[in-house]
């Protein structure tokens, strides 16, 4: 490890950071006003790429991004020797194109209505060629997973606005932030202390993924203790099968047990793991409780910047310390991951600087630098990243790190805590302690 | 044999898009929450809350909502000492 000044280029977390703040500046000084994105189709397949500013079409547009975002990492991966550029940027090419056809897959209407996202069809692609033909070594050339995560997360940064969590006042923050932090701790001692599980990294990423908000968490978790892409693939798709059920079924129990719509959507928004299909069974409810529910699991969103934070350095502490090995700053600050300290500045940033520039203005900072920018990129980086996990996964590796379904019961039994928690901590702030705080 | 695997693959991956992006919904119970999605264009596969499209629609929506609550609570226990009811009847 580069321990000098040499780091800031040597590091592929230094670069991430780099990258990030490049195109956050790119954003916010108006250099860059719009990322292209594959767009929304029903019956047309074409139109996904016809909806473009422009000619109309948004393929020439998809081009300019691949070849930006070719050139940005190929320096990345030239400096720090991980790649010769050439086959890294023909590798790029490859992997940005099937991240386009995983775009394309989720942006068809009715599979966004049954909630799976560009991560599920990014990961299948993948996985389909790793496991049938193999990956092909120009392929896997390309296939940068950690710079991509790493990457994708200090733009994430940018979307994490601290003010957002007073949007409900006490008790949307008694229902998303006491309760979350204890699942987490819950489900990581339960791991270790009862069902013995090896990989404290898997366990870790599957708590976040259950308590925080399934596959963002999980990505973020995964990178601040530096997981292998087995254990982030196994929690995605858990977290991913897992919502599309909870979607599905919670609102139904609700109404069925006839439980108040404020109550079942705080306890929908704290328990569920992503938010569109938070806002979905939300809806189910009406339209007040789609709107409780969303608040409350943004709300819940904030916290992942904390939370990959403390995991960082509860991993370079306590974990990844050798025995009597002393923990001294200099040693923490070498081992701590450096894109994680770039995920923060990116959300300080936004959230005491930018944001008060603009009067306080949230719809401004993010219909101006966030959602036309640095959301649609971060969605490029993670999409780019679950492809490249789907290229160097193989089923025997998942299996393997199954423990003879540990996960798998990690996931059930710390579901059930949490919504057992969430529904104890939401009825006694909306039906005890507030029960006027919203009508 | 590689290759074949492979076409398995494909066909097995174009039918489940084909699947999913059909608009079936499942009979029931069990397909209410889409039937309600595709009604009302409820995008469900957001990941993030920035990327839920009315997310500042929501967000605001609540604040008025909780804003008018704790206005008629504080209007209704002034009334209730019977002090200044006009705030009450002119809100409404």
């Amino acid at each position: 490890m580069d321990k000098g000044i040499s780091s800031l280029w040597k590091n592929e977390d230094w670069w991430a950071v780099w990258f990030g703040f490049l195109l956050i500046i790119a954003s916010l000084t108006r250099l860059v006003t719009q990322v292209p994105s594959v767009g929304r189709w029903t019956d047309n397949p074409l139109a996904a790429f016809g909806t473009g500013p422009g000619n109309g079409t948004i393929v020439l547009s998809l081009v300019v991004l691949m070849l930006s975002l070719g050139v940005l990492t190929t320096v990345s991966v030239t400096i720090t020797k991980a790649e010769r550029p050439g086959r890294y940027a023909v590798g790029f090419a490859g992997v940005f194109l099937l991240a386009c056809l995983a775009y394309w897959i989720a942006n068809q209407t009715n599979i966004r209505y049954w909630g799976l996202s560009y991560a599920l069809w990014a990961l299948l692609v993948g996985l389909l060629i790793s496991n049938t033909i193999g990956a092909p070594k120009w392929l896997l050339s390309g296939a940068k997973t950690e710079l991509f995560i790493k990457t994708g997360l200090v733009l994430l940064g940018a979307e994490i606005l601290f003010k957002k969590i007073i949007s409900m006042g006490v008790p949307g923050l008694m229902v998303a932030w006491i309760v979350t932090p204890t699942v987490v701790i819950f489900m990581f001692v339960f791991a270790n202390r009862v069902l013995k599980m090896k990989n404290k990294k898997l366990a870790m990423i599957v708590a976040c993924a259950t308590s925080v908000c399934g596959v963002s968490a999980a990505i973020a978790a995964a990178a601040a203790c530096r997981a292998k892409k087995e254990d982030l693939t196994l929690a995605v798709g858990m977290t991913l099968i897992f919502t599309v059920l909870m979607m599905f079924f919670m609102p139904l129990g609700i109404q069925w047990i006839g439980m108040n719509d404020v109550l079942g959507a705080a306890w929908m928004g704290g328990t569920i793991d992503s938010t569109g299909a938070v806002v979905a069974a939300g809806s189910m409810l009406g339209p007040v409780a789609e709107k409780v529910a969303a608040v409350v699991k943004m709300i819940q969103n904030v916290l992942i910047g904390v939370l990959a934070f403390a995991i960082a350095l509860y991993w370079v502490t306590r974990v990844d310390r050798q025995p009597g090995q002393k923990a001294d700053a200099r040693e923490i600050w070498y081992r701590f991951p450096k894109f994680v300290i770039g995920f923060v500045a990116a959300s300080l940033l936004f959230s005491f600087v930018v944001v008060p520039l603009t009067q306080g203005d949230f719809t401004l900072v993010e219909a101006t630098y966030i959602n036309p920018v640095t959301r649609v990129l971060r969605g490029w980086f993670f999409c780019l990243a679950f492809v490249a996990i789907g290229l160097e996964s193989n089923f025997r590796d998942l299996a393997g790190s199954m423990e003879g379904g540990k996960p798998l019961t990690l996931y059930v039994v710390g579901q059930s805590f949490n919504l057992v928690l969430t529904l104890l901590v939401a009825w006694l702030v909306f039906l005890v302690l507030f029960p006027n705080a919203v009508q | 044999m590689r290759w074949i695997r492979f076409l398995i693959g494909v066909s097995a991956l174009s039918s489940l898009v084909a699947f999913f992006a059909s608009g079936y919904s499942p009979p029931g119970a069990l397909g209410e929450v889409l039937r309600h999605n595709q009604q009302y264009d409820i995008d469900a596969s957001p990941l993030f809350y920035s990327e839920v499209e009315n997310m500042q629609e929501l967000e605001e929506d609540l604040r008025e909502l909780m804003a008018e609550a704790s206005a008629e609570h504080t209007c209704m226990s002034t009334t209730n000492h019977s002090t200044i009811p006009i705030a009450c009847t002119s809100r409404d």
